[in-house]
């Protein structure tokens, strides 16, 4: 069938629904009155709730007491007499962080089970589930992309490019690697590796690993001779929705057929690491798998090792609820010890380390039962943070050390306001650097916390910038970078030499605002964002900007360049930006969204004053249903080629530049 | 008013933020609904369920300018799992049943009964991927994502679908 006729039958399918008139109970405004009467009533349900709980909340820690009791009695931990008695209930501060292999009791909210029955006890009471799809829906989906912190990086202009990275030393995945011989591309469900030895492009081989109808490749890895392939992969089941709901809140009545729906997908989900054998580019050979439990959420790569982060949502929902809540890792159950539990938990975290000399076995594993967090993974510890909007909005850091690839928890924290920016939380020499914006009151307010190794609060400024919002930031030795923004777009510098005093140096104003901030070298800042309307705040176009930092007291603008497109890239994914500092380049897509919709790859160069065009690659859409965005290009560099590459769905396409003779272009291929 | 701030008040509480919000959509997600399950006190209350989920549940919405994808995301799960009712209570919807109340939606001249016959004879998942296309403006790599599936499976179950229904709709000429 031809492309247009399915458009054709779209069009059917929308006109046959043009007439229908939506109920009258669900318009704006019978739904605003709807939830004004639901929320009295729940305002006034809440206090009578309250006695009930209180008294709930007694009738259960007699229960925990009692399970505790009986199961100390029994449990290997009751017969073994280095164990302290007091651990589970206590709430004790463990002093001593020194030694790796104890693991810490308590971190923050968060105890150490002692077996799964403290699992089990910690696992949301009430079906909730719905909250989580809630939680859920923007977790998995709508923030494949996490973290960051803000290193200034190892730039590519010797070799060959590099993922563009959070933190120097800290690898992440991505759906293309170089390593300066050979491309290696993710396409849908294959893997293609590409010969760029010569100025010829050329495909060795493709691995297509196995795979079922939900099944779906993420990422990749190289490590010399070994490629590492993440997929998720999602067992459906139809399992019978059980339906447990005796608590007597349903005040409203339509509602409650609805109470016990479980809002994740069927099923389990589950994380991949392939790994394959590519000594013989030409003829990849799989050698191991790892299986875990959970969506992915995010890995790194650091030194030996690979550290993959999944989460799941966990309840007290059907039949084998207490099977499903502890999860498998590499074919075994997590161990009750890994587990840091709170009450009402009702997300897993699930962090395993992968040693790649064994890759087909997890080093060690950790369990965090929360609900769903963002992982910033340093050069020394890994952050899981969570904004908390409920009394206020917040963030919750819970810190871990991970050295060889075991994990070991060291403190847990809360900060006032949320972290915007994936460069806003950073950590150096042990101490973490956050940046925050909370925007609860009609003016929202921006914080920089720095805190000490165990997390502790060292320094804050307050008041900056009020009624602006924090889009991007980035520290620098001893100064931290960062762009609020409301209607026009200041670049401040704060001096946390001493963390007891952060002090304010300079700042510098222009419209528009950067989304991602680069260390460019000696004294620059690179910021790539938008361009906006100063009256209507509305963007106009894509623009680059250039800071002289040099001297942070009187921050400079340099040049800045503004470009007619919609989209850009690299201020949504820093992934997408190709930054040479070397060559004083910069490179990323944008999209512009009119009729037919095209991107259009564009690197700059940076001259000394000003940003020099030298790629300007459009590519429209020819067919709607094969066509990727902007955030499916990427720039890379080996020797003195650059390659645009570009994901579509079926095929990708790769054109090559010489560098040296003025980025002409060299060839296109499409595999 | 900006999204980002409409559900920043709406996080608060604000009643009239959620309904701004949810007023750009509902007409759409509405006839995503009914589309999806093919009766219209089931869209109704499915519709309803999930401004209620939604609103008690905003404050955990962190991505702020994906309202829209979120409210078709707990629709469309609500559809499934009314969905999963019919087949407990072991009655599909069919036109024979009354369940299936197509000729009173809208426009009743035949041409779009027969538009709305074929699509109901989608498979469920179906409906709901060319519904959201369709409805919700959403391209395959979104609806991959609001549905939690593979994005190729969203774009070969499209075609397929809708190839389907092109030849049901040729036949009956």
């Amino acid at each position: 069938m031809q492309e247009q006729n399915l458009e054709e039958w779209k069009e059917k399918i929308d006109r046959s629904a043009e007439q229908i008139t939506v109920p009258d109970t669900l318009t704006p405004g019978a739904v605003q009155q709807m939830l004004e009467e639901r929320k009295n009533r729940t305002s006034a349900g809440r206090k009578e709730h309250r006695h009930y709980r209180r008294f709930a909340g007694i009738a259960a820690a007699v229960a925990v007491l009692v399970i505790a009791v009986g199961t100390y009695g029994w449990n290997k931990y009751g017969t073994d007499d280095a164990q302290p008695k007091k651990a589970a209930l206590s709430v004790t501060e463990t002093v001593d962080s020194t030694q790796d292999t104890e693991k810490k009791e308590q971190i923050g909210a968060f105890t150490l089970a002692k077996s799964y029955q403290d699992v089990y006890a910690a696992v949301q009471k009430k079906s909730n589930s719905q909250k989580e799809l809630a939680e859920g829906t923007v977790d998995d989906s709508f923030f494949v992309e996490d973290t960051g912190s803000a290193e200034a990086k190892k730039e590519s202009s010797g070799t060959h490019s590099d993922t563009n990275l959070q933190v120097n030393g800290v690898d992440e995945g991505d759906i293309v690697k170089n390593d300066g011989n050979y491309l290696y591309v993710l396409n849908d469900d294959r893997v293609t590796i590409v010969d760029i030895r010569d100025k010829n492009m050329r495909k060795l081989s493709e691995i297509r690993p196995e795979l079922t109808e939900n099944d779906i490749l993420l990422q990749l890895y190289v490590d010399n001779d070994r490629l590492y392939v993440i997929k998720q992969g999602w067992e459906t089941q139809q399992e019978e929705i059980q339906s447990d709901s005796t608590e007597a809140d349903n005040d409203s009545g339509f509602i409650r057929c609805y109470k016990d729906i479980a809002y994740e997908p069927d099923g389990n989900v589950s994380t991949v690491l392939l790994t394959y054998d590519i000594s013989e580019r030409a003829n990849p050979v799989l050698s191991a798998t790892m299986k875990m439990d959970g969506a992915y959420q995010s890995s790194r790569k650091v030194g030996n090792f690979i550290y993959l982060f999944t989460d799941r949502w966990v309840s007290r929902d059907g039949k084998n609820w207490k099977a499903q809540v502890i999860p498998e890792i590499a074919g075994k159950k997590a161990d009750a010890g890994c587990f840091y539990v709170q009450k009402n938990g009702t997300t897993e975290v699930i962090m395993a380390s992968v040693n790649l000399k064994e890759p087909s076995k997890a080093a060690d594993h950790m369990v965090l039962l929360d609900s769903g967090r963002q992982v910033y993974m340093g050069t020394d510890a890994i952050y899981l943070y969570q904004m908390e909007y409920e009394r206020g909005e917040k963030t919750k850091i819970a810190k871990f050390s991970y050295k060889n690839g075991m994990f070991s928890a060291i403190a847990e924290t809360t900060v006032k306001g949320a972290i915007w920016d994936t460069f806003a939380i950073s950590e150096s020499g042990g101490e973490l650097r956050i940046l925050t914006t909370d925007s609860q009151n009609s003016l929202s307010e921006n914080r920089l916390y720095l805190l000490d190794a165990d997390l502790k609060k060292e320094g804050l400024l307050e008041n900056i910038a009020k009624g602006e919002e924090i889009y991007a930031a980035r520290y620098l030795g001893n100064i931290a970078y960062f762009i609020t923004y409301h209607n026009t777009d200041p670049l401040f510098a704060v001096d946390i030499s001493d963390p007891a005093h952060p002090k304010p140096l300079g700042n510098v104003k222009m419209t528009g605002y950067s989304d991602y901030l680069h260390p460019f070298g000696d004294g620059l800042l690179l910021g790539i964002g938008y361009e906006t309307d100063a009256k209507t705040s509305e963007k106009t176009g894509v623009k680059l900007t250039m800071f002289d930092i040099s001297d942070p007291i009187n921050l400079r603008i340099l040049d800045s360049v503004t470009i007619n497109e919609d989209f850009c890239s690299a201020a949504e994914n820093y992934k997408c930006a190709f930054v040479d500092t070397g060559r004083g380049l910069v490179g990323f897509a944008t999209e512009t969204w009119t009729k037919t919709n095209y991107n259009r790859y564009m690197l700059f160069q940076w001259d000394g004053t000003s940003f020099v065009k030298k790629i300007s690659l459009k590519k429209t859409q020819q067919k709607m249903d094969t066509w990727t965005g902007a955030e499916q290009m990427r720039g890379l560099s080996s020797g003195d080629c650059f390659y645009v590459l570009h994901v579509e769905r079926d095929d990708f396409s790769l054109i090559s530049y010489d560098m040296k003779n003025d980025f002409q272009e060299i060839e296109t291929k499409k595999y | 008013m900006d999204e980002r701030l409409l559900v920043k008040r709406a996080k608060r509480g604000d009643t009239a933020a959620f309904a701004e919000l949810y007023g750009t959509i509902y007409k759409r997600l509405y006839q995503f609904a009914l589309y999806t399950l093919g009766n219209t006190q089931d869209a109704e209350d499915v519709v309803s369920a999930a401004v209620m989920e939604a609103f008690e549940n905003i404050g955990k919405l962190r991505k702020e300018d994906a309202f829209s994808a979120w409210m078709y995301r707990i629709v469309a799960n609500m559809c499934k799992q009314k969905m999963r009712e019919y087949y407990q209570r072991g009655e599909e919807l069919t036109e024979e049943n009354g369940g299936w109340d197509g000729y009173v939606w809208g426009d009743t001249r035949e041409e779009y009964i027969e538009v709305r016959r074929a699509f109901l004879t989608m498979d469920e998942e179906d409906r709901m991927i060319v519904g959201m296309h369709v409805f919700g403006g959403y391209k395959t790599r979104e609806i991959a994502q609001i549905l939690a599936m593979n994005e190729n499976t969203v774009r070969s179950r499209e075609h397929r679908a809708l190839q389907r229904m092109e030849k049901q709709l040729k036949g009956l000429r």
